[in-house]
């Protein structure tokens, strides 16, 4: 009797489990087999998630004639420039909050933490006009330095709360031994931060490869510039032209999948990074 | 004395060294948030059509704001998809994190697919969604005929309620892995004890997760809460790539309201958009305000 | 774990490298297309351009912005023929697709106009013309010059006598057929309904011939140049308005003079005789549609009939055409709308003025016959300003069989353009035209159509008002002497 309830209620558990990873996995799987299909056979539509006829033209088109190499490269630049200054600029200041106690330091906290809630297309107007100011409009630098600012303190402060849980032992007795501020961020802290640094690292990987916003306004004036989430969705907007279908598939499909792979690599490192994070909250 | 002067060198020193440790933040800080913010404000207060001087006149930008009926649908639509998410994707989070924390076989697999989502760029996934609902030829349609269900192909994004409908399933989509490892996290901080201790007073499954999870989950419970809120603040790569705000204006929302003012309107309509942006800020930032009364006084009461 | 970070350190470096590297690659790669264009043009010339740098020192370096999505289209074409034609001035074209006016805004702002810029996509030319960016052309513009080209073509951008902008291309909207689908619905391919009666007839014939497999008609509603391409057209052409409801014989904005059009097209809509899914559909999907085989007849401009023989994959299968739009019955059909918004300035800080002018003047010559000399198949039934240039493009047997030609050059004398459409310049407070229009046809049963028509006008004139105190519009071209829509 009571074995029964428990394999009814364990099915349950499958069922939910399983439709909810459909739901999840579907359109993924969906965009990557349409990515196959042929323009006719995906504008036809109908109720099949395979190809009738395997078409792998569209991934050589996408790559050459809407200059998906160019976007690549581009997307690649981006996030892995954003990365690297995201994790210079961040972990030195995240360390300060951590580590020290000043009088506006509470201010900068709250004043870090409300930004987060400035909706990003209120401040892309005068952002343009920023980068304007400072000659970077048209330069891929102004999406790199950009985005590195909005995605700052979130990070940061995922960043401080970690390092605020590191015992101080260790840097107590470097002080001891002489270390200046700088040498103890340097020798103890960042060596100890490794793992929230890497999912930092991850996060503000992820946001940049997945922007949209931001670098759709900063590459207006430079199409060269243009990361592949802009380009793919460009593909889109070609106003007076048509669209092509299989393209813009095949091009989403380049657009999601390095980052699913790099997920299914590093998930670990996602997973403990949200959980790090929430612990302060 | 001696050491009195070497302790205010070390601490000039260490002050020198903070401060430039904070500088490289502190200066992308004030070049793309606190002077863009303060430049919309000023913004806001003139004419100006994008190229041409700026012209000052006065509040008259807000009291077309506070006319503006197409804005004020946005700011509802911006609070009712809010709402919907959240009394979808709270609940259905949390019982995904329940189940995925249940003694079950592949566990981890379930927990990685659910959480794929998040890592997906929502405007990309906005273009396979927009085809998967597109009334005509779309999967979702398809397969909804072939299985019976339908006799004619739904219009998905053509209606104001049905494009919401979406709107949410896609942002449900994106998000739920996120809010489910969230309340993972927490649900594992609850010490085992509890529960075993639960077990023995003969508590079933169903009061053990009323009586010990739920109250436990307390904290983290608000903020969980909020980041859905804000993030339903923020709503605009899958509202902009699956209808554009239309049909109309029906379902447009506060951010896409403003970027449309912005970047797709004729006449002299950046200081209007200015103003927008600047009423954007305050509804925003009082929610977050509330999240800040919310946690705070939660971590006060942990504190005492 | 260490082995993971590691890893990561790696992937960064190798980003930092690829950072340095790409950018330089792009520019050795985008000199090396476009020397590889000038050699193919060039043909003479190529010595010259192999040598790249050292060539063009002499030349008059000049820099063109286009609204083109692809880096391949006649405006480039034609410039490289300029450049290879002669060797004092160098034309580089730049094309910026979509968000081409944002680009040119910023531009404006800091002063960075390019020489020559197309005007094309622009909400409102003038506004460019009159902050003083655009360089006045009455100087370069010669008598005999003005004999060549359609009259209009120069009182379209006319301040104060001053021309500062040529239109270049003469745009206006025909209703494009499929006429397999006609034949399958037992209609006759030739005879495409003259009135909206018999176009509604058609379309529930195809429609019902088509039981879920093609429809009769597709309407764009998520576009917003929709209800300029169908609802205004239709009034224009039955002297009921001007473009966006725009009344000249009354000087303001009128959109109840729209609303038996609106009905016409609610009707189609209610009755399921549009390609379902009208509501979010784009104009590419409808184009998608159309030529495959879906949709029996929608509304597009002259343009197409290019885009399909010429640049669309299927345009050469399908067995469509090409008709002027219906009217109501009992009408009489007023002149035809010709759409003038594109053309290009001279910049007023370019220090080669004269020379952008040739540069521009060779173009208009040019552009309508340069796809068919870069491929032969690529033939073009021509759209120019200048006659000559028609005549000589439409006397070729190769555009004579062209598909849609006939279409497309009936009643083409019939054609006007209005000097100044209001709405462009207005800044309007609250929903637009195209904001509202589709909910009046999605939900016609239930809003009061009158009272949004109603309150569409209020809006558009209260801001009309505004423009004309601003000095923006002038009250005398809004209501001209003698205006007549069958006569304008």
């Amino acid at each position: 009797m009571k074995k029964n309830r428990i394999t009814f209620g364990r099915i349950c558990i499958y069922v939910v489990l399983i439709l909810m990873t459909i739901y999840c996995a579907f359109p993924l799987i969906y965009a990557f087999f349409g990515s196959f299909k042929s323009s006719v056979e995906f504008l036809n539509g109908g109720a099949n998630i395979l190809p009738a006829e395997w078409d792998f033209s569209s991934y050589g088109k996408a790559w050459k004639e809407a200059n998906f190499a160019q976007y690549t490269i581009n997307s690649l630049i981006i996030s892995g420039m954003t990365v690297v200054l995201t994790l210079i600029v961040g972990s030195m200041a995240a360390y300060v909050l951590a580590r020290t106690s000043f009088r506006a330091k509470p201010a900068l906290l709250a004043v870090l933490g409300l930004v987060m809630f400035i909706p990003n297309v209120v401040l892309i107007f005068p952002i343009f006009h920023m980068c304007q100011t400072l000659h970077l409009m048209g330069n891929i630098w102004s999406i790199i330095i950009t985005q590195t600012a909005s995605g700052l303190p979130f990070l940061v402060i995922l960043m401080q709360s970690y390092m605020v849980s590191i015992s101080k032992e260790m840097d107590e007795a470097a002080e001891i031994d002489g270390c200046s501020f700088f040498k103890k961020f340097y020798l103890i802290i960042l060596p100890l931060s490794k793992p929230i640094l890497a999912t930092a690292a991850l996060f503000a990987f992820k946001n940049a490869w997945n922007s949209y916003l931001l670098p759709l306004a900063l590459s207006l004036s430079k199409p060269e510039i243009r990361p592949l989430t802009v380009g793919v969705i460009a593909l889109k907007d070609m106003g007076e032209g048509i669209s092509a279908w299989n393209i813009m598939i095949a091009g989403s499909v380049l657009a999601i999948f390095p980052m699913v792979v790099v997920y299914l690599f590093m998930n670990r490192f996602f997973i403990e990074g949200i959980t790090a994070g929430s612990v302060k909250g | 004395m001696n050491k009195a002067v070497k302790g205010r060198r070390n601490k000039r020193a260490l002050h020198l060294q903070m401060f430039l440790m904070l500088l490289p933040m502190l200066i992308l800080f004030f070049l793309f948030c606190a002077y863009p913010l303060f430049y919309s404000i000023y913004l806001s207060f003139t004419k100006y059509n994008g190229f041409t001087d700026p012209v000052f006149n006065g509040v008259d930008n807000y009291l077309r704001l506070f006319r503006d009926e197409s804005w004020w649908n946005a700011v509802k639509n911006t609070f009712q998809l809010t709402l919907m998410a959240y009394v979808i994707q709270i609940p259905l989070s949390l019982l995904l994190a329940v189940l995925v924390n249940s003694k079950i076989k592949g566990q981890n697999f379930f927990r990685t697919i659910i959480f794929l989502p998040n890592v997906t760029s929502t405007a990309i996934i906005g273009i396979i969604f927009f085809f998967m609902f597109s009334s005509y030829n779309g999967i979702v349609n398809g397969i909804l005929m072939q299985l019976g269900l339908i006799g004619r192909p739904i219009e998905w994004l053509g209606h104001t309620f049905s494009a919401k409908v979406v709107i949410i399933l896609l942002n449900t989509w994106s998000q739920i892995g996120y809010l489910m490892i969230m309340f993972l996290a927490a649900i594992q901080k609850i010490p085992k004890e509890l529960y075993e201790s639960a077990t023995l007073d003969g508590a079933s499954k169903w009061q053990q997760f009323r009586s010990v999870t739920l109250p436990l989950l307390g904290e983290m419970f608000q903020v969980i809460s909020m980041m859905c809120i804000l993030n339903g603040f923020q709503l605009f790569d899958s509202v902009k790539v699956l209808t554009g705000g239309g049909p109309g204006n029906q379902t447009s929302v506060m951010a896409l309201y403003i970027y449309n003012y912005f970047f797709n309107s004729t006449g002299a309509q950046q200081g209007y958009a200015s103003a927008v942006s600047v009423c954007a800020t305050f509804i925003t930032a009082a929610v977050g305000a509330v999240y800040f009364l919310i946690t705070s006084k939660k971590f006060g009461q942990k504190g005492e | 774990m260490k082995k993971r970070i590691a890893l990561l350190m790696a992937l960064t470096m190798a980003f930092s490298v690829t950072a340095c590297s790409g950018g330089a690659q792009t520019e050795t790669k985008t000199e090396t297309e476009t020397g590889k264009a000038e050699a193919e043009k060039a043909g003479t010339e190529k010595a010259e351009t192999e040598n790249g740098e050292a060539g063009s020192e002499e030349k008059i370096e000049l820099t063109m912005w286009a609204r083109a999505s692809s880096a391949e289209n006649n405006q480039t074409i034609t410039m490289d023929e300029f450049n290879a034609s002669q060797d004092k001035i160098h034309v580089t074209v730049e094309c910026y697709g979509d968000n081409y006016e944002e680009v040119l805004k910023l531009a404006s702002q800091s002063k960075e106009l390019p020489d020559i810029f197309e005007i094309s996509g622009l909400g409102n030319p003038t506004s460019y013309m009159e902050a003083g960016l655009a360089a006045p052309l009455n100087d370069y513009i010669t008598d005999d010059m003005r004999e060549e080209f359609n009259p209009s073509a120069f009182t379209k951008y006319n301040i104060d006598g001053q021309i500062y902008a040529i239109p270049h291309q003469t745009r206006y909207i025909r209703a494009y057929y499929n006429r397999d689908l006609f034949e399958k619905a037992g209609l006759d391919p030739d005879a495409f309904p003259e009135t909206l009666e018999g176009m509604y007839d058609a379309a529930k014939a195809i429609t019902e011939a088509g039981n879920g497999e093609f429809y009769g008609f597709g309407l764009p509603i998520k576009s917003g140049s929709t209800w300029e391409r169908n609802v205004d057209d239709i009034a224009i052409l039955s002297g009921l308005t001007g473009p966006f409801g725009f009344d000249y014989t009354q000087g303001k904005f009128d959109f109840a003079k729209q609303k038996p059009i609106i009905e016409y097209f609610a009707k189609l809509y209610e009755e399921g005789l549009m390609m379902p899914g009208a509501e979010s559909l784009d104009i590419e999907v409808i184009r998608a549609n159309f030529i495959a085989g879906k949709i029996g007849i929608y509304f597009d401009g002259s343009w197409m009939v290019n885009g399909y023989n010429n640049e669309i994959e299927g345009g050469d299968v399908t067995n469509w055409d090409v008709a002027p739009v219906p009217i109501f019955e009992g009408t009489e059909r007023a002149k035809d709308y010709l759409m003038l918004e594109s053309g290009h300035c001279i910049a007023a800080t370019s220090e080669h003025p004269a020379e952008a002018f040739e540069a521009i003047n060779y173009l208009y010559h040019n552009i309508y016959s340069a796809p068919a000399r870069k491929d032969a198949s690529m033939v073009a039934p021509s759209l120019s300003l200048i006659d000559s240039v028609n005549a000589e493009i439409n006397s070729t047997e190769a555009v004579k069989a062209l598909k849609g030609s006939v279409g497309l050059t009936t009643g083409t004398e019939n054609l006007s353009s209005f000097v100044v459409t209001p709405h462009s310049v207005l800044t309007l407070e609250g929903d637009d035209r195209n904001t509202v229009y589709p909910l009046l046809v999605i939900n016609s049963g239930e809003v009061n159509m009158d009272e949004e028509l109603s309150k569409l006008s209020e809006r558009y004139n209260s801001a009309l008002e505004k423009a004309v105190a601003e000095g923006l519009l002038k009250q005398e071209d809004l209501k001209p002497e003698g205006f007549d829509y069958y006569t304008r």
